[in-house]
């Protein structure tokens, strides 16, 4: 069964409980290994393709480096610690490389488990499904789909409106009031477009007879069954498993305020 | 009339309507009455409140609003203020005239399920509804389709299904073909009136072109500038009485009425009445062969310069996004000369234009601009060369006054000030606008922004001026006006480039017009020739201009009797 076939938001709420208890633990292996196993997952029951994958989740792997690269630069020594390396006023110790190790997994991890809800949920299923599951009032999740909508019409307002002003012959701005008269010149039309749809977006809705009642029957069910549960229950097994075997390696720690 | 006999569905008694904080009402004492199975055309010029109107039939004002609506409106005899929220939607719906922001669902089967389940329909007849409502404006096969990526007459089609799915008793059509290329928009007109003859509902339509409509109307009512009822009566009565009057108010008058009443003043028309149709017309013409010659000599000549080319394109190509939007286009535009550029919605004619502006570079081929090429032109001095004007006007105006909104570019150019007042105020003077000078440009009626966003092209003299679609939306009064700025354009030695949709202005102005189709240009010739190629003109959606279906029209009434007598 395809990731994509289960109930939504038994997924978001997977992805909340995994989050939360990888957030107890702190050592490199167990985010390590839920990373792993998420990934897989994603690839082998999500049908998600390694290069979209990837594109979104490289800006995180730049991110954990960064946190990596800083964590062991400017850690604070600790007595009794394992000195693996110093230099000047750089210090080096095993204790310290493991928390920077892993406080980069934990980015990763968290990011692949955001990932494999992201690229395997359809934006509109989740909305109904909060609704239905659990009772998202509907005049915000259908104003929440409207706006979706407006998001690539926007950007294409925004290049009118520059284009718009070069054709009169406005200078590039170069100094900071130059700025900040022309982010003004471009925020006013813009803000005053968007507010414009939205409110015919908004007539139109009530025109087909929206009112925000809660008292909805939806024609696409989005139902929670034995199976949703089980996917629930074999992420959460998944990512104990992952601690399991950090405590059998000798790894496991739980978090003590080391940040 | 026998359907007067029947019960009204919808009456309005002495309906005001005012927005907040403003003391003229939009429009006052609307008295009129729809009944069953009658379909209404509502007339008006630009801002008389015609909208306004429509949004209040629908409950949708005051709600949405902060205004105040004085005066009854009754459903079936209920007043509206019984209606529970939502209720009234069932029995009235209505089509907007931007297909852009009517959807809030991504795909088209859930759009109109969102409309059912609206109306507490049992989900499990919401498929057979979708279907059925899909099926009478053939858009069946696009049932799982992406909203977005459906042309804006396919956006319209489902707009219209999303309101015949709930099966209404009036539906309101606020301007549905505005946005629309003019097949796109004869082929919706023509759903409409087929379905007007399979189903038991009364329209009201709101729309500045008539001609398509004219057919299925029984009944016209025409508001003044004001917002009062100028008239209410048959549509017959309407133009035949009153055709001098709507000209006045800036209405648009079906082709056939028009002509007539040119027929009429040139006395070659002798009929009784003013014509509705093309066969009274024809049949009111003393020579109707005769009377076309008079009626096409409305068409304007300019003084093209033979040698001296302003601009020329050649071999342009232009990919975005891995597309290619647009592949291999050359023309050239000489002095004085009036091109238009034709095609159906999203054949590349604004992406052109904006490569010609220098908004964006080819990807390949070159553009030649004066006596050099367009990328090599500083930015400043092209815009004292080189006007472009957008579809929308807003998205033009930058200035928080109408006189600085003019002085702009002056000032940029470090003109003095009593020169930058003595320049505005006779470009203002020029586009009617002196005495809104100190008025913010976004507070002006949606013609005159139209006419100020022209205006801030014109100050500079430029000698080349891009139009993207400047008259879509725009009243008759408005258009003719517009046209006269370009004209006097034109006659001071200036070039237009025009993007347009209106073949009556094609056919009346340009010098040459180019069509495109899917990124590449299929013609490119003078629009007499373009007539007559009828593959070109199917292909690019677009229509003979009226003469020219009268021409035909002639044509074959005269063949018929030709045939008769043999």
């Amino acid at each position: 069964m395809p990731l994509h076939k289960f109930n939504p938001s038994i997924k978001a709420f997977t992805v909340i409980v995994c989050v939360l208890i990888l957030s107890v633990f702190f050592d490199p292996v167990t985010p390590f290994l839920t990373l792993v196993m998420t990934a897989a997952a994603t690839f082998i029951f999500g049908r998600v393709s390694f290069k979209r994958w990837i594109l979104l989740f490289s800006p995180f792997i730049f991110m954990a480096a960064v946190y990596i690269w800083s964590a062991l630069i400017f850690s604070k020594t600790i007595e009794g610690e394992t000195i693996l390396w110093s230099w000047g006023i750089f210090t080096l110790t095993e204790e310290g490389f493991q928390r920077a190790l892993s406080l980069g997994m934990r980015v990763l991890s968290f990011t692949s488990l955001s990932l494999l809800f992201i690229l395997t949920t359809k934006p509109t299923e989740f909305l109904l499904s909060l609704m239905q599951q659990c009772r998202l009032p509907p005049k915000l999740a259908y104003g929440i789909m409207a706006g979706y909508r407006f998001l690539p019409l926007m950007k294409e307002e925004f290049e009118i409106i520059r284009s718009a002003h070069r054709i009169r012959g406005v200078p590039k701005a170069r100094t900071l009031p130059e700025k900040m008269a022309e982010f003004k010149r471009y925020t006013v039309p813009l803000l005053a477009g968007a507010i414009r749809k939205a409110e015919r977006t908004a007539m139109a809705m009530e025109s087909k007879g929206f009112t925000g009642d809660k008292n909805r029957d939806f024609y696409h069910k989005i139902s929670v069954s034995w199976k949703d549960w089980a996917y629930f229950a074999i992420f959460i097994g998944a990512v104990l498993f992952s601690t399991y075997i950090s405590w059998l390696l000798g790894f496991l720690k739980l978090y003590n305020g080391e940040l | 009339m026998a359907l007067q006999h029947k019960q009204p569905l919808l009456i309005t008694e002495q309906l005001s309507f005012r927005h907040e904080d403003v003391k003229n009402p939009i429009f006052k004492n609307v008295n009129f009455s729809l009944y069953p199975g009658e379909a209404v055309l509502l007339l008006g010029p630009s801002g008389c409140g015609k909208s306004t109107l429509a949004f209040c039939l629908n409950k949708l004002y005051p709600e949405a609003v902060d205004g105040e609506l004085d005066g009854t409106i009754s459903f079936k005899g209920k007043k509206f203020e019984e209606f529970r929220p939502g209720e009234i939607n069932q029995h009235i719906g209505i089509v907007f005239q931007d297909p852009e922001s009517q959807f809030c669902m991504t795909t088209v089967e859930d759009e109109l399920a969102f409309g059912l389940e609206n109306m507490k329909t049992p989900p499990e007849e919401i498929e057979s509804k979708i279907d059925e409502a899909l099926e009478l404006v053939d858009l069946l096969p696009y049932k799982h389709t992406l909203i977005h990526t459906l042309s804006g007459g396919q956006k319209q089609k489902l707009a219209l299904a999303c309101v015949l799915s709930l099966k209404p008793e009036i539906l309101i059509l606020d301007e549905p073909t505005a946005n629309l290329d003019p097949a796109s928009s004869y082929e919706l007109t023509r759903i409409i009136k087929k379905l007007k003859e399979n189903q038991a509902f009364s329209l009201l339509i709101i729309e500045h072109k008539l001609d398509d409509w004219i057919d299925l109307t029984d009944r016209c009512v025409v508001l003044n500038r004001e917002g009062e009822i100028l008239f209410n009566g048959s549509t017959a009565d309407c133009f035949n009485k009153y055709a001098e009057e709507l000209l006045l108010e800036g209405i648009w008058l079906p082709s056939a009425v028009r002509a007539g009443l040119i027929g009429k003043k040139a006395g070659i028309y002798k009929g009784e009445k003013l014509p509705l149709t093309d066969q009274e017309l024809i049949a009111g013409f003393v020579n109707p062969y005769a009377a076309l010659q008079i009626l096409d000599n409305q068409k304007t000549k300019h003084q093209v310069s033979e040698e001296q080319i302003i601009l020329s394109a050649e071999n342009l190509y232009f990919h975005k996004n891995g597309k290619d939007l647009l592949k291999n286009i050359s023309f050239s535009v000489r002095k004085g000369e009036f091109v238009a550029i034709a095609g159906s919605n999203g054949s590349g004619k604004t992406t052109l234009s904006g490569l010609l502006a220098g908004l964006y570079a080819p990807s390949k081929g070159s553009i030649l601009f004066g006596d050099r090429s367009l990328s090599q032109w500083k930015e400043q001095e092209l815009r004292l060369k080189l006007g472009y004007v957008f579809q929308n006007p807003e998205h033009q105006l930058i200035a928080d006054s109408v006189f600085d909104e003019i002085a702009f570019s002056l000032k940029i150019q470090r003109m003095t000030d009593a020169d930058i007042k003595k320049v505005v105020q006779a470009v203002l003077h020029q586009v009617n606008l002196l005495q809104h000078a100190d008025m913010h440009p976004f507070s002006l009626s949606q013609g005159q922004k139209r006419r100020l966003s022209v205006a801030s092209m014109l100050v500079n003299d430029q000698d080349l001026l891009l139009l993207d679609e400047p008259t879509f939306g725009q009243d008759a009064r408005t258009s003719v006006e517009l046209m006269k700025l370009l004209e006097t354009k034109i006659q001071s030695g200036g070039s237009v480039v025009m993007i347009t949709h209106d073949m009556e202005i094609l056919h009346s102005y340009a010098d040459k017009v180019i069509v495109l189709s899917e990124g590449e240009k299929i013609y490119d010739g003078l629009p007499d020739a373009l007539w007559k190629k009828e593959e070109i003109m199917k292909i690019a959606s677009l229509k003979v201009p009226y003469i020219e279906k009268l021409r035909n029209n002639i044509g074959s009434i005269a063949g018929r009797e030709k045939f008769a007598l043999t």
